[in-house]
C-alpha cells in the first residue's frame, strides 16, 4: 500500500474535466437529476441510506493493474511478472474461483505433428460463418499446445476444475502478484491526458467491517473481467456482469460483437439449476481434451440447436454439451473416427501425457442430467441470456497487441476482450479457456512493453472524490428503486426468445425505447442498503448498458449470420455485412455505430451458398429466392 | 432454497471465498459461515464443491422461479 496523501498531495488541484458526454456513472451521482426534474417515481425506501464521505480507502500502486483473476488474468500476470514488472490483481472474487474459469471443463489443443491445420481453419470458419478472425486464430493453432504444457507444469492436470483455484493462486504467489479479492472495480482512472492509470473500486463484504474504497494506480491496466450475462436464469455466470466493457467504453474504448448470442441452455422444469447437468465436469482431473478439428456443421454452440431444442424437438448435436435426447446405443461415429485417426499419437500418447481424459468428439461421456429421481424436464435454450460468443464480444483491439482501440493505457483479454477468435458463433467445446490463457499471456507482454517510459500516473483529490461519489450513490439515495427490481426488469424485457434470439426491427426498438428509459431514469435513483446491493447495483448498470448495445447492434447489422438471426432479413449478406459492428461513445454521450470491414480473402469462396452456410434460417430460401 | 443449509461448519471460508454471487458470508461472533443473500444463489455447486466437511446443502429450485427465454 502507498501514502495516500503523499500522492494526491503531489497532484495538481484541478479537477479533471477533459471527459465530455454523459457517462453511466456521472448519472449515477447523488444530485445529478434531481426527483423534481424527473417523472419516474420512486417507490422504495432506502433503509440503510449513509453518508459515505468519511470511508476509509485503500491504496495500492504496481506497474501494471491486472482486473480478474480466471485463465486470461493468470496468464497476463505471469507474462508481466517475467519481464521484471509489479502487478496487482484486482477481482471480485477470488483467485481461480473467478468469473467463468471454474468451471472451464473443456480443451482443444492444436497438435501440429498430427492435425491438418487446414481442416481446422475451414472447419471453424464455417462455423462461425467467417467472420471469426482468421489471425486470432493462427495465433490459436501456433500457442494452444503451449498453454496445454504450461497448465501441466504449474498443475492444474491433476486437479479437478473446481480445484484448480489452489494451483493457480499458488502461480501467484511465486510470481510475487499482490491480490486484492472480493473487490468490485467500477471505474477506470484516466489522467489529464485521457490516458488510464488506474482503477477505483469497492470491498462489498461488510459482514465484519465497513465496506471500504479501494485506488489502485498503475501505469496500464488490462482488465480480464470476462464477458457476463443478464443473471437469467441458470448457467454459471452471474458473477459477470460486462463490467470491463462498462468501463472501458465509459473511457472512450471501441466495444465489438454484442449481436452474437451464446446458446448454452437449462431444463424447462428446473430453470434455475442448470449446471445440474454439467455437474460431472467438476469430475474429471484435467478437464476433457477435445480431440480432432471441430464438427464443420454440427459442432458448437449455433442458433438452430437451441431453437429446435427449445421448441421440444429434441436433438443431441455433438459437442453441444450434455441434454436433450440421449445418446444412442453403441459408440458415436466421430469418436470412432477420432479415435482410428489420432489415438496415442502427438501429445495424445499416454506415455508423453498420462492421466489425460479425452474426449473423442460427439457427445460428451458423462452422466445424463436428470437420470435420477428429479423430473428436470427437456432443455430450453436463454441459460446464458445476455452473453455473447467466447473471445466474440467486448473491447475491441485491430493489431492483435490486446490494447483498446480508442484509449491508451488500457488492454484488454479472455473474453473481456472482442477478438472473435470464435466469430459469431462459438465454432467448439475447447477453444475459450485456453483462448483467454493466450491473450493473457500476450497482453501482459504488450502492456509490460508499453509503460517502458511512462511515469506512474496522477490525480488530484477533487478527481478521485468526484469519481467516489459516484461509486457510492446508491449508498446515500435515500429513496428510489432496488437493484434486484432494476434486474427483474432487464431479465423480462431482453430475455424472451422473441427479443433476444428471434430479432425483429419493431421489437428491437420497443425493448431499446424501455432500456433507454431504465438507464436514464430508474439507474440514476437505485438504492443500495448494504455492500451487497451496492455490488448488485452497479452490476445492474453495466447490464443494461450491454442490454443497449446489444439492442442497437442487433438493429444495425440487417443481414442474419450465426446466432444474430433477424426475421426480416433471415439470410447472410457478405456484400454488405462481411464486416464486424463496433460502438463506442460519442462527444453528446451517444452511442456510436460502426462498421468494421473485413478482409476479402476471408469471405467463404464457394459458388455455391449452401456450402458456404450450411445451416439454414427459417424463412431463408424463399427471401433468398426474392433478393436474388 | 438453492442453497438451502449450512450444518457443521468449520469456519475455513472457502465457500464465501468460492461463491462467485457473495451468497455466503462469515458471521464475525461464531466465525462460521451462513446465508446472506440466498436470492442470488445461481446454484453452481461451487460452494458444497469446496466444503472440506461436506456441511453445504442445495436444492435446485428457487423461490423467485427465474424468467426463461423460452415458455
Amino acid at each position: 500500500m502507498t501514502d495516500e496523501s503523499k500522492n494526491e498531495n503531489s497532484a495538481n488541484d484541478e479537477v479533471n474535466d477533459y471527459k465530455s458526454g454523459v457517462s453511466r456513472r456521472d448519472i449515477m451521482k447523488v444530485g445529478a437529476i434531481t426527483a423534481a426534474t424527473l417523472a419516474a417515481p420512486t417507490i422504495l425506501l432506502n433503509k440503510g441510506a449513509k453518508s459515505m464521505a468519511e470511508v476509509q480507502k485503500d491504496n495500492y500502486e504496481a506497474d501494471l493493474v491486472i482486473i480478474g483473476t480466471g485463465f486470461a488474468g493468470i496468464f497476463a500476470a505471469i507474462e508481466a511478472t517475467k519481464s521484471g514488472k509489479s502487478v496487482v490483481m484486482v477481482d471480485k472474487g477470488t483467485v481461480g474461483w473467478s468469473g467463468l474459469s471454474p468451471w472451464a471443463s473443456d480443451s482443444r489443443p492444436f497438435d501440429k505433428t498430427i492435425y491438418n491445420r487446414e481442416e481446422w481453419v475451414h472447419n471453424t470458419s464455417t462455423n462461425t460463418e467467417w467472420i471469426n478472425d482468421r489471425k486470432w486464430l493462427d495465433i490459436f493453432l501456433d500457442e494452444s499446445l503451449d498453454i496445454f504444457y504450461e497448465l501441466r507444469k504449474m498443475g492444474a492436470h491433476d486437479t479437478r476444475p473446481f480445484e484448480r483455484s489452489s494451483v493457480f493462486r499458488q502461480a501467484m504467489i511465486d510470481s510475487g502478484v499482490t491480490l486484492v479479492e472480493r473487490t468490485m472495480i467500477t471505474s477506470l482512472l484516466q489522467d489529464e491526458n485521457g490516458r488510464v492509470g488506474g482503477v477505483l473500486g469497492f470491498t462489498f463484504d461488510d459482514s465484519a467491517e465497513p465496506s471500504k474504497a479501494v485506488v489502485v494506480k498503475g501505469k496500464a491496466v488490462i482488465l480480464c473481467t470476462g464477458a457476463g450475462g443478464y443473471k437469467s436464469p441458470g448457467f454459471p455466470n452471474w458473477g459477470n456482469t460486462f463490467d470491463g466493457d462498462a468501463m472501458a467504453y465509459d473511457v472512450g474504448a471501441y466495444i465489438t460483437g454484442k449481436e452474437f448470442h451464446d446458446t448454452h441452455t437449462t431444463f424447462a422444469n428446473l430453470p434455475a439449476a442448470s449446471y445440474d447437468g454439467w455437474i460431472f465436469a467438476q469430475e474429471v482431473k484435467g478437464a476433457y481434451i477435445m480431440v480432432g478439428a471441430p464438427d464443420p456443421v454440427h459442432g458448437g454452440l449455433n442458433l438452430d440447436g437451441a431453437l429446435r431444442t427449445s421448441t421440444g424437438n429434441v436433438i443431441r448435436v455433438a459437442g453441444v454439451g450434455p441434454g436433450g435426447e440421449l445418446p444412442t446405443e453403441g459408440e458415436h461415429p466421430d469418436k470412432a473416427k477420432n479415435r482410428k485417426l489420432y489415438k496415442g499419437k502427438g501429445f495424445l500418447n499416454p506415455e508423453v501425457n498420462p492421466g489425460m481424459t479425452y474426449d473423442w468428439g460427439g457427445p460428451p461421456d458423462g452422466t445424463p442430467p436428470g437420470g435420477g429421481k428429479i423430473d428436470y424436464g427437456f432443455r430450453v435454450g436463454g441459460a446464458t441470456a445476455g452473453m455473447g460468443v467466447h473471445k466474440g464480444e467486448g473491447v475491441f483491439n485491430s493489431d492483435y497487441t490486446c490494447r483498446a482501440d480508442g484509449v491508451e493505457g488500457l488492454y484488454a483479454a479472455g473474453d473481456a476482450l472482442g477478438s472473435y477468435l470464435c466469430g459469431s458463433s462459438y465454432p467448439a467445446r475447447g477453444f475459450s479457456s485456453y483462448g483467454s490463457a493466450i491473450q493473457g499471456r500476450m497482453a501482459g507482454r504488450h502492456a509490460a512493453k508499453s509503460i517502458e517510459n511512462v511515469p506512474m500516473p496522477k490525480f488530484s483529490k477533487a478527481y478521485l472524490e468526484k469519481k467516489k461519489a459516484e461509486m457510492w450513490a446508491p449508498r446515500e439515495n435515500e429513496r428510489g428503486f432496488s437493484p434486484e427490481w432494476v434486474t427483474s426488469v432487464l431479465q423480462n424485457t431482453m430475455t424472451p426468445f422473441h427479443i433476444l434470439y428471434i430479432k425483429e426491427e419493431r421489437r428491437l426498438e420497443g425493448a431499446l425505447a424501455s432500456i433507454e428509459y431504465i438507464r436514464r431514469e430508474i439507474v440514476p435513483k437505485m438504492i443500495a442498503e448494504d455492500g451487497h446491493q451496492l455490488r448488485m447495483a452497479h452490476e445492474a448498470a453495466n447490464m443494461l448498458l450491454n442490454a443497449e448495445m446489444k439492442l442497437r447492434a442487433g438493429l444495425f447489422r440487417k443481414e442474419s449470420r450465426g446466432t444474430h438471426y433477424r426475421e426480416d432479413y433471415p439470410a447472410r449478406d457478405d456484400d454488405e455485412w462481411f464486416c464486424w459492428i463496433n460502438m463506442n461513445k460519442g462527444p453528446d454521450g451517444e452511442m456510436k455505430m460502426s462498421k468494421y470491414m473485413l478482409p476479402e480473402e476471408w469471405k467463404p469462396t464457394s459458388t455455391d451458398y449452401r456450402k458456404n452456410y450450411p445451416r439454414p434460417y427459417p424463412g431463408e430460401d424463399e427471401y433468398l429466392a426474392k433478393r436474388i | 432454497m438453492a442453497v438451502e443449509r449450512i450444518h457443521g461448519c468449520i469456519g475455513c471460508k472457502n465457500c464465501v471465498n468460492a461463491c462467485p454471487t457473495d451468497v455466503l458470508r462469515i458471521n464475525p461472533k461464531t466465525g462460521q459461515a451462513y446465508i446472506a443473500y440466498q436470492d442470488a444463489c445461481q446454484i453452481c455447486h461451487l460452494c458444497r464443491l469446496s466444503c472440506p466437511v461436506d456441511a453445504i446443502t442445495l436444492t435446485p429450485v428457487k423461490n423467485n422461479k427465474p424468467a426463461v427465454s423460452w415458455g
